[in-house]
């Protein structure tokens, strides 16, 4: 009985966590691309050419959520809820960069390990002609060495900036 | 306890009344407003390709792919949201286990399956487009495995996978709507 009290307790916890950035999936304005553990462990599944280290990695991750906007308004309520997240899911500052007028900042959960990382959030905030803004949330258990395998594969933004990161962790 | 049981017994009352995606896909072939296309693996022409042992194997996984596809003309906004509200509702069902997912201003396109990652029975790809309308694609396997679905995309990459099968179903969404 207090077991289930507590799990009872922690639901709405658990779930808001989930939640975080929901709330952009089918806004206007917002380009969102998700990807669910399933997914993944259905790429890990295929037998094919592809390099076991990728494969790998791929069985390890849970959820990736990409949403980008090119609307100030929406930019504006990403890095709120950026922050916000930041703050109740404990992550750290990886690294702050300031490139071609991008201001990037990737956190990270930070797991068993040195390199290894539970999240990955990474917040691009759009300036000048284009104006997009890009935040990416990627979570599992994975080696962040292993990343930039991920980002090259998938396309995914920020893989220059990972690719640094991943040289400052170990240090 | 005593609660859990009225609570269960509307949960399956609940249940009882949401069509299944089968019905939703009968009950709408016959209607004007869709499109339905069944293709199985004999008239897809594949099995007159040089196909490698393992690309055939995968073949013989692939039970049919059934196609919906409503197109949104003058009858206008409410009943293109009905409609599409209807498949959400049945989607939504846990049952169907969400892949990706995607969605951008007034587009949208979701993959789902149901079975095992390992053993796949069905796969559901739901696009949808507030200028055109929505489609919906039962892609229905015996044991389908990932690999199998790499395989078979290939098969069609290879191929020239015949477009022609699929041209009803584009010139169904992209006519332009008539005055």
């Amino acid at each position: 009985m207090k077991r289930m009290l507590v799990v009872l307790l922690l639901f709405p916890v658990l779930a808001l966590a989930q939640a975080s950035f929901d709330k952009f999936d089918g806004m206007d304005d917002v380009t969102s691309v998700i990807v669910n553990k399933k997914m993944f462990q259905m790429m890990g599944n295929v037998k094919n050419k592809e390099s076991q280290q990728y494969l790998n990695l791929i069985k390890k991750l849970d959820n990736l959520k990409v949403f980008t906007t090119q609307s100030t308004r929406v930019a504006g309520e990403m890095k709120a809820a950026a922050d916000k997240h930041i703050k109740t899911a404990g992550l750290e500052e990886l690294m702050r960069v300031n490139d071609r007028g991008q201001n990037i900042r990737i956190m990270v959960k930070s797991g068993a390990g040195e390199t290894i990382v539970k999240e990955l959030l990474m917040f691009i905030e759009g300036s000048g002609k284009e104006n997009e803004s890009v935040l990416m949330s990627l979570t599992g258990e994975f080696d962040l060495n292993e990343i930039s395998l991920l980002t090259e594969r998938m396309n995914l933004p920020g893989g220059e900036q990972l690719e640094k990161a991943k040289g400052k962790k170990t240090k | 306890m005593r609660l859990l049981l009225p609570l269960l017994a509307l949960l399956m009352l609940g249940c009882s009344d949401k069509p299944s995606l089968q019905q939703y896909f009968v009950s709408r072939s016959e209607n004007p407003q869709f499109l339905a296309l069944d293709l199985g693996p004999t008239n897809l022409n594949l099995d007159k390709q040089p196909l490698t042992d393992a690309q055939r194997t995968s073949l013989s996984h692939l039970k049919k792919v059934n196609i919906l596809a409503y197109k949104k003309d003058k009858a206008g906004e409410a009943p293109y949201q009905l409609e599409r509200r209807t498949v959400d509702s049945i989607l939504s069902d846990e049952t169907f286990q969400d892949l990706i997912r995607f969605s951008s201003d007034g587009q949208g396109a979701s993959l789902k399956f149901t079975g095992d990652v390992q053993q796949v029975d069905e796969f559901i790809l739901y696009g949808h487009d507030s200028r055109y309308g929505f489609a919906l694609v039962r892609i229905l396997g015996d044991k389908l495995t990932p690999t199998d679905v790499v395989n078979l995309l290939d098969v069609m990459r290879s191929t020239d996978f015949p477009i022609q099968q699929l041209e009803p179903l584009q010139n169904f969404l992209m006519t332009p709507k008539k005055k």
